[in-house]
């Protein structure tokens, strides 16, 4: 099997199952507890709590553990308080957890205006700019590494720029900790999210950064967990997962980064000198963006028929469509962008995991699929 | 890549098209859901997935019984279509 769907999600590496089935095994007590197996739990609690912090930049007081991405953006995004009237602004190109979030208060009064981005997926400053003129905003909500097309925001010009006219700054950072260091407590941010699947953590943990909690209202009321933002006995085995693995990413950033940029130039130059008619959906790689999420549409090819033969060679990709209701969409990126529709497109993401004969093997199999 | 087939009965052509566009039977869907997704009511995306799968099985029973026509009653994999004609075929074009 070659596995090029590491946007979707990454297998967890051997050290980190480890990581986990050891906790589980060692740590049984409840963290609030004041008994030893409790005092254990919550210590070794606080020393992942801690460590992650650091990680990120940032202090563990800003640390709120999640059950996933989806639900951190939520619960910076409903556990915010704004005042009537205020604005939140987004862009075009936002995961479905923020969109649908967004959706959702949408339908509660809160004024929510999506910003369009230019061709590559970036959000333009002056687009930024000309909103925060006219509108009366509350919270800029901004992906940072885009899951689809891989554009990377300029996040400290964009926040700068909100944090400017009193806006605070939600960033989902779902995307980002497998391929750049973080120092979030110097970025232009008040809230991010995050998600251990997605840099070879468990799924099912993910972790809000927020800067000042006072802010905040909890989704899930209870035992007080996370300082009251987020009831619930803590997953102390994932947490602990999440630390492995986040360690990991952040010791070997370049190394993994140096293999997955080898391997997305070779995947390209491979197309290029191929007979396949194609276009790279997103920015070039000379722009910004994450090399690992390489996009790329087919002339005049069904992604659903293709996905579903590069299965059949065992080559695991992702379609940039999803169903809605009784039909198929294209993705809101693609449109946002205005990938052209002649082109079905589908979504290669690499990891360091593999070779540049699995690269070869993949072009050379699309080429024999498409010929 | 593309794999068409047709299916004549008395001189009529009753489909002809890619091999996954072929009018399945629901319970052949359902089936076959069941068996990829563990799904008996799939999405949309899920069962164009299903419509592919079947459509691979066509293919294959052709190739598998080696004649350019086959009897529509010839193989498992053509009772999954959802086609009633009295001696009905089915071949690649
Ligand atoms: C950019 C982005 N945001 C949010 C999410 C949601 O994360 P989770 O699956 O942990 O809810 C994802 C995952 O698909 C993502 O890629």
């Amino acid at each position: 099997m070659i596995y090029l769907d590491y946007a979707a999600t990454t297998p967890p590496s051997e050290t980190v199952i480890e990581a986990v089935t050891q906790t589980l095994r060692d740590y049984p007590g409840n963290p609030s507890s004041f008994h030893r197996p409790g005092r254990e739990a919550k210590k070794r609690y606080q020393q992942a709590k801690r460590h992650i912090a650091t990680l990120l930049g940032t202090i563990p007081e800003r640390i709120f553990f999640t059950g996933s991405g989806s639900e951190a953006t939520a619960l910076a995004l409903k556990g915010h308080p704004f005042t009537p009237g205020e604005t939140i602004l987004t862009t075009t190109v936002e995961h479905h957890a923020t969109l649908h979030t967004l959706e959702q208060l949408k339908k509660n009064g809160i004024r929510v205006r999506t910003l369009p981005c230019d061709h590559e997926g970036f959000l333009p400053e002056e687009t930024l700019e000309a909103a925060l003129a006219e509108e009366r905003t509350g919270m800029l909500s901004l992906v940072h590494a885009n899951n689809e097309i891989g554009t990377l925001q300029d996040l400290k010009a964009l926040g700068d720029l909100a944090h400017a006219h009193d806006v605070k700054v939600h960033a989902d950072m779902v995307q980002s900790p497998l391929h750049m260091q973080l120092a979030l407590d110097e970025m232009p941010v008040d809230y991010a999210s995050f998600s251990a699947h997605k840099f070879f953590g468990p799924k099912g943990i993910g972790i809000l950064y927020a800067r000042d909690v006072n802010e905040l209202t909890p989704l899930i009321d209870g035992g007080g967990q996370e300082h009251g933002l987020r009831s619930g006995t803590e997953n102390l085995p994932y947490i602990v997962g999440l630390e492995k693995a986040l360690a990991e990413a952040v010791e070997a950033l370049t190394p993994r980064e140096a293999a997955i940029r080898r391997l997305a130039k070779r995947f390209l130059w491979r197309l290029e000198a191929s007979t396949l008619e194609y276009n790279l959906n997103g920015p070039p790689l000379e722009k910004p963006r994450l090399w690992n999420i390489l996009n790329i549409g087919f002339k005049g090819v069904d992604p659903q028929r293709l996905a579903y033969k590069l299965d059949r060679h065992d080559i695991a990709v992702s379609l940039g469509s999803a169903c809605s209701g009784d039909t198929i969409e294209r993705s809101h990126v693609l449109e946002a962008i205005k990938a052209p529709r002649s082109h079905g497109a589908l979504r290669f993401s690499l990891s360091h995991h593999e070779s540049e004969e699995d690269i070869d093997d993949v072009v050379e199999v699309l080429q024999r699929l498409l010929l | 890549m593309e794999e068409k087939v047709r299916i004549v009965s008395e001189e009529e052509t009753l489909f002809e098209g890619h091999a996954h566009e072929l009018p399945f039977r629901e319970s052949a869907i359902k089936q076959k859901s069941l068996e990829l997704f563990d799904e008996e009511d799939p999405c949309i995306l899920h069962r164009s997935f299903v419509f592919e799968a079947l459509g691979d099985e066509v293919l294959e029973a052709l190739d598998e019984l080696g004649n350019d026509v086959a009897r529509l009653d010839a193989h498992e994999a053509f009772a999954k279509i959802d086609i009633e004609a009295v001696e009905a075929t089915i071949s690649r074009c």
